[in-house]
């Protein structure tokens, strides 16, 4: 089942409401089951999230590290915070809070929604699919690797878990802290055995870079980005590698997007422009999300034909490597030792 | 000390068990002196005879324990369902039997409309008596293509609109989420469920029905409230944000408001120590006709929905179990801390299974920290069997069983969603009575309409919208019935002592009936006239019916 965002075209029909000047909001969905962490991967990407102006929608205002001394405004449903940030609550149901939460629109950039331990992320990421105004972020569904075995077994919770586990682009596995390797492994097979698509991560408490990796500013500004080997990031992350890959031919679109679908258990993060034989895209990949736009520059600089990429990956990366030399890539600056 | 005024009746049903009946009540500063004679009553001193009433019935006023003040909104918007309903005013709306009587209807009121663009939004809609028929744009269109036109379910979780609302909504061909339904020409159809479609639909053209409760509803709700014979009505699923506990406030406030309102804060709108904060604040502004206490939690959704949670075997037809609101376990968290705080928890279940996660959390809430006396309510508590209605009992939880479902959606449970063994013991009030559970019955309106002498009648004689008779063995008697509309009721609520029957010390509330509904044929005890309500000695009047 892919995961694309479902949209033909950012330049399509019904966007005539948006205003050109706008970039749309990115839309991401914290989802996974009770106790697996998801108020405190909020908290920690309010925390770390730089110059990124959040939107939150939690259920619970008391489980948030929110200073009250840094609300500045609150209408009861919307509260805006000195460091940029805005809140929203769930009250009267998420229908109605995203109605009014996008009332304050030019506000923020991002909106990070903490799905409810039993909700299916998959139908609040439908908000993006279907509202110009947003766009699809990534859906992440943490796992409790002490726990996830035993809730999938509880007939009252199993239809609800593998809702949740289908819906996740990407799968954050928390308190490996306090499991042991045995629980560890065992989540690990388990959450392969259901969807084997989709890349599982874990949590690292020092890990700086997790609102990048998870919240990707570059998203925001495609525009401007310029697409390089940046081997430094994520240098401490462990067991990541990465490669970049270069072609001066043009792409085959179809092959490259089924590589894109075949490695994406292992891809956590990639992006590049790529010149496909009809025209030039950014790609942005976090396992199953993965994303194409046009690229605005391709008709301003006939010169630079050459397509880029970097793919940051769990594990060893010669399967996805091998296959992009096959469609004629090659290695820019192999940094995967 | 004000004067006692007697109030004259040809019987007064009192459900007060040491003294049953009377003919005169005395009335003194809105309670009730005491009933018996005129003779027994002239003993408390001087008193103003009122004798309006001599050829009339009083009862206890009704208490519906569960039903929604939206029910005063809902009629500023055309109601298309199936069945007639009464609004406020008193005027009929006809039932739309067909797609073409909606049309008509809101064709009607749309020509009425004198701005061109105000949405027209349009409720009740329950195409589940139409067999397969869908409706779609084809129909609204011929409504208006200019002006917005939407039609929301009765069910809540489905939504037609009009081609000018795809429009605004940016809802085309192109559009491919889940939820925007199609034909088989890929078009959408206007109809429109899930949050995602009904989302793009309302942040287009707004929702009436969204944000805090207006004076307006809550003026409404109360006429609704006496033309039925209802003195005490729960607002069963309140936002307790500042301009909902206002607008609660400042309308009960006025000495002629003719209801005693109960909201139960919805305990998912914030975390639990913040709830019961928000709510024991609320209740210093209690009096006689606000009473904030109670608490309510949703934990599944509905039978005829298929989102209801059951045991197995699980759905009839075999549709997948249904959802949660909030996951069991932290479910029973939040039943603790509720619980543990002294709250009185008003917990919606409708399926077996959710019942039952209910009931282990009471239980485990009870072992933990005892109260003796807590009335705890499972509200519509629809597919409860006897196992669980004894554990009910011993645990001390009361049901509020949801009898008019028998009625509207009756034919549907033994036909699709439980089949015709568990459709039987569906709102089981015998079961219920039986195992020694305190047992309330209601309407959940504007689900169904605010009623209670027909929602007594639907536990009397559990007859379907098809005429059948749905587990006749579930029966409970007239007087059960009227015990449940009143002090059963009132003892759910903890309200018991104050309201429920004509007893010295409680509210002076009663029902004015034209005949009695212990005497009349019991199928013809949703028929019987209500001349009007008397609210804290007070009396109010009954709307006419028109049309």
């Amino acid at each position: 089942m892919g995961h694309n965002c479902g949209r033909h075209s950012p330049s399509g029909k019904g966007k005539k409401r948006v205003m050109a000047t706008q970039q749309p909001v990115t839309f991401t969905v914290i989802g996974g089951f009770l106790g697996a962490g998801k108020t405190s991967l909020v908290n920690r990407l309010l925390a770390n999230g730089g110059a990124r102006r959040f939107a939150v929608m939690v259920n619970d205002f008391g489980a948030l590290n929110i200073d009250e001394s840094l609300i500045t405004e609150t209408d009861g449903q919307v509260m805006q915070l000195a460091n940029g940030c805005i809140c929203c609550s769930l009250a009267g149901g998420l229908v109605e809070a995203m109605i009014n939460l996008m009332q304050y629109r030019d506000q923020f950039d991002h909106i990070l929604i903490e799905a409810s331990g039993v909700s299916n992320p998959s139908r609040i990421m439908d908000f993006a699919r279907i509202d110009h105004e947003l766009r699809c972020g990534l859906t992440i569904v943490l796992a409790d690797a002490t726990r996830l075995t035993d809730q999938l077994a509880d007939p009252r919770l199993h239809e609800t878990l593998q809702d949740q586990l289908a819906s996740a682009d990407i799968f954050l596995l928390t308190k490996t802290d306090i499991a042991t390797k045995a629980q560890i492994a065992e989540a690990r097979t388990t959450l392969a055995h259901h969807q084997p698509h989709v890349p599982i991560i874990t949590l690292l408490s020092d890990d700086a870079d997790l609102a990048q990796l998870l919240v990707p500013d570059d998203d925001t500004d495609s525009q401007s980005h310029h697409v390089h080997p940046d081997h430094h990031t994520h240098d401490h992350m462990q067991d990541f590698n990465s490669i970049a890959l270069v072609s001066e031919r043009p792409v085959n679109r179809l092959a490259f997007s089924r590589i894109c679908k075949q490695f994406s258990h292992l891809i956590l993060r990639g992006k590049g422009i790529i010149k496909f034989e009809q025209s030039a895209m950014i790609w942005h990949q976090t396992g199953r999300h993965i994303n194409f736009t046009p690229h605005p520059d391709s008709h301003d600089r006939p010169d630079d034909k050459d397509s880029r990429l970097i793919i940051i990956a769990i594990e060893q990366l010669d399967a996805v490597s091998d296959a992009l030399h096959q469609l004629g890539f090659t290695s820019y600056h192999d940094s995967s030792a | 000390m004000t004067k006692i005024l007697v109030f004259q009746a040809k019987k007064i049903i009192t459900m007060n068990a040491s003294n049953p009946y009377a003919t005169h009540v005395a009335v003194q500063d809105g309670r009730i002196l005491g009933a018996g004679t005129l003779d027994e009553m002239a003993m408390y001193g001087a008193y103003d005879l009122n004798d309006s009433f001599a050829d009339k019935i009083l009862t206890p006023g009704f208490v519906e324990g569960h039903a929604h003040a939206m029910e005063g909104g809902v009629w500023d918007h055309p109601y298309v369902g199936y069945m007639d309903r009464y609004d406020p005013e008193g005027n009929r709306w006809k039932g739309a039997t067909s797609m073409a009587d909606v049309v008509d209807i809101l064709s009607g009121i749309e020509a009425g409309m004198d701005t061109p663009d105000t949405p027209l939004f349009a409720w009740g809609f329950d195409p589940i008596y139409f067999g397969g028929d869908r409706m779609s744009v084809r129909e609204l269109d011929q409504v208006s293509t200019a002006r917005p036109v939407l039609v929301l379910h009765s069910n809540g979780h489905l939504l037609n609109v009009n081609s000018k609302v795809l429009e605004m909504a940016g809802i085309t061909d192109d559009t491919n989420v889940y939820g925007v339904l199609k034909d088989d020409a890929g078009k959408p159809t206007g109809e429109l469920m899930e949050m995602a479609a009904k989302y793009m639909a309302y942040k287009a053209t707004g929702n009436p029905f969204f944000g805090k409760i207006h004076h307006h509803a809550l003026e409404q709700y109360a006429k609704s409230a006496t033309n039925v014979g209802t003195t005490t009505a729960t607002d069963l699923f309140a936002t307790f944000d500042e301009g909902s506990l206002s607008a609660y406030r400042e309308v009960t406030a006025r000495d002629d408001y003719a209801l005693r309102l109960m909201p139960a804060m919805n305990t998912l709108d914030e975390g639990f120590e913040d709830g019961i904060a928000t709510l024991k604040a609320a209740q210093k502004d209690n009096h006689d006709r606000l009473h904030f206490g109670l608490c309510k939690v949703m934990t599944d959704g509905s039978i005829q929905g298929f989102t209801g949670r059951l045991k197995w075997p699980g759905y009839h037809n075999g549709a997948p179990n249904g959802l949660w609101n909030m996951p069991p376990e932290q479910l029973a968290e939040l039943v603790m801390a509720y619980h543990k705080a002294g709250m009185h928890l008003h917990i919606h279940t409708n399926g077996d299974e959710a019942s039952e996660v209910m009931i282990d959390a009471i239980e485990a809430a009870q072992t933990a920290h005892y109260r003796p006396d807590h009335r705890h309510t499972l509200q519509h508590c629809q597919m409860a069997d006897a196992s669980l209605f004894r554990r009910m009992a011993k645990l001390g939880i009361c049901a509020n069983l949801f009898a008019n479902h028998v009625y509207y959606w009756g034919d549907q449970h033994a036909a699709i969603t439980m089949g015709p063994d568990r459709a039987r013991r569906m709102d089981a009030c015998a079961t219920a009575l039986r195992e020694g559970v305190p047992l309330a019955i209601h309407s959940d309106a504007p689900v169904t309409p605010l009623a209670p002498l027909f929602t007594a009648w639907c536990a009397v004689n559990r007859i379907t919208a098809s005429g059948n008779i749905l587990g006749p063995e579930e029966r409970i008697s007239a007087s059960e019935a009227l015990y449940a509309i009143t002090l059963g009721a009132a003892y759910t609520l903890h309200m018991d002592h104050l309201i429920g029957s004509i007893e010295t010390g409680k509210y002076a509330d009663f029902a004015v009936l034209e005949n009695d509904p212990l005497e009349c044929p019991v199928d013809a005890i949703k028929d019987i006239p209500v001349w009007g309500t008397i609210v804290g000695g007070i009396a109010h009047q009954a709307r006419a019916r028109k049309g």
